[in-house]
């Protein structure tokens, strides 16, 4: 468990912002870099005492995972972003979102980026990558999948 | 099929519920109603309920809880968008009204002593709104990523998550929460209807042994418990060895361990006793509650209240 200086959360925010054109808003919350590039979020007073603490084995939330070349946004990395005008940001439809969330990709049609964040109702659905042909891959992981039985 | 119940417990319920055996084997019979409570740490309640409506399901509110409501037609929630997006969470109403009595507020510094799979954790989270810390911990590694599951779902950014002993983790943070829960594992008497080979194989040396373990967990507990702050043991079973048993030698051991009333409103329950099977028990017992599945429509529990004087 490592906590993310400044200069880092600010490179973070760019790279956030580059793949997703939105803002990172996680001011007055602790950043830390666990394994696999993990980014977790955590309130300041949580962090102090996990910080004095044994046996810790995670501590608050999941919010990115740091790529090579570019990161990706978890469900609940957006609950800390703030959408800019010109963000990569796909509307669905019910269909789609349902596709979404069982992980299956979905054909969006052509984009201007390779990662974009799905929203449903004004809801997000978290990150996915788009392929050449338009077809978005959500990033959505197994145990949060919708069962393939269910439509 | 029917129920299968050892003798051993034939034998406890004819002595312990009387004419209420018939409704306790019915009760046992049927699937619990399908109840949830929205996740306020993602959604408003308004709104979600407005969403669920829209996926063709009836909600109706839990009278005897909070936050609670049951959802129809059963089972289409829990493998719901909305659920996996962490705006709902399925649970047992009974369930929910036990992280009620901890009169969690924001800013609290709370711990659940055995935490796995989450559901009292992320609502003791939800009641927190993001204020204070929730320090959840678990003995086991497996039940642990259930607990990180849920807890990354339900989005709890003030949440720490341990693995230990819940039976010496108290006694190396004497004195650091204002709140604990103790949800100690039990023989699940009260759960039956999910799993009915708790109720064929279940003995009184069942018992016997887990009060042991719940004794030391609730003392554990307690030691973790700042002064004037609140204690809440909890069991999902009946038997008096796994309940008036282990507060009351709590009560007895601590003289600033204070139970306090329940006041439970809109469900039936049995107050606890001050003495079964030449077995006496502190006075302070009656103020506890069991709850039945044939009172509540639901699952049955038994829950203590503690206040620790100063």
């Amino acid at each position: 468990m490592h906590r993310i200086d400044e200069k880092d959360r600010k490179i973070l925010s760019e790279e956030v912002e580059q793949a997703y054109g939105v803002l990172l808003r996680t001011n007055g919350y602790v950043l830390m870099q666990t394994g696999e590039n993990k980014i977790r979020i955590v309130t300041e007073e949580a962090f102090a005492v996990a910080s004095s603490l044994k046996g810790v084995t995670n501590v608050g939330l999941y919010i990115v995972k740091r790529r090579k070349f570019f990161p990706t946004l978890t469900i609940e990395g957006c609950m800390f972003i703030e959408k800019m005008p010109g963000a990569h940001v796909v509307e669905l439809s019910r269909e789609q979102a349902v596709a979404w969330m069982r992980g299956d990709p979905v054909r969006i049609g052509p984009t201007n980026s390779k990662t974009i964040l799905g929203v449903y109702r004004g809801h997000w659905l978290g990150s996915a990558l788009v392929d050449v042909n338009g077809i978005a891959y959500p990033q959505v992981p197994k145990w949060r999948r919708i069962p393939e039985s269910i439509i | 099929m029917s129920v299968k119940i050892s003798d051993d417990l034939l034998s406890f319920f004819r002595d312990f519920v009387g004419d209420r055996l018939d409704d306790l084997i019915y009760c046992y019979s049927k699937p619990l109603p399908e109840a949830f409570r929205v996740n306020t740490l993602k959604v408003r309640k308004e709104v979600c309920l407005e969403l669920l409506k829209d996926e063709g399901l009836d909600v109706v509110p839990v009278p005897f809880t909070v936050d609670g409501f049951y959802a129809k037609p059963e089972g289409v929630l829990s493998v719901s968008l909305w659920h996996m997006l962490g705006y709902v969470y399925v649970q047992g109403p009974v369930s929910m009204l036990i992280t009620d009595l901890l009169e969690i507020e924001p800013g609290c510094r709370v711990l659940d002593l055995c935490a796995a799979p989450g559901s009292k954790a992320t609502h003791i989270a939800q009641k927190q709104a993001g204020k204070g810390v929730l320090v959840a911990n678990d003995v086991s590694r497996t039940r642990l990523k259930a607990l990180a599951s849920n807890m990354q779902r339900c989005g709890v950014v003030n949440g720490i998550i341990t693995l230990a002993d819940g039976r010496r983790f108290g006694y190396r943070h004497r004195e650091f929460f204002d709140r604990v829960l103790v949800d100690a594992p039990c023989s699940s008497l009260g759960i039956g209807m999910k799993d009915w080979t708790v109720l064929k194989y279940w003995n009184p040396k069942t018992s016997i042994r887990l009060a042991r373990l719940q004794t030391n967990l609730l003392f554990s507990g307690y030691s973790a418990l700042k002064k004037g702050g609140i204690l809440v043991y909890s069991t999902c079973t009946f038997h008096p060895y796994e309940n008036e048993m282990v507060v009351s030698s709590l009560v007895e051991k601590h003289g600033d361990a204070e139970v306090v009333q329940l006041g439970l409103q809109n469900i039936e329950f049995d107050n606890g006793l001050e003495e079964w099977n030449q077995l006496r028990f502190s006075s302070e017992m009656k103020k506890t509650a069991r709850i039945f599945p044939y009172q509540s429509g639901a699952e049955g529990f038994y829950v203590a209240k503690i206040r620790k004087r100063g």
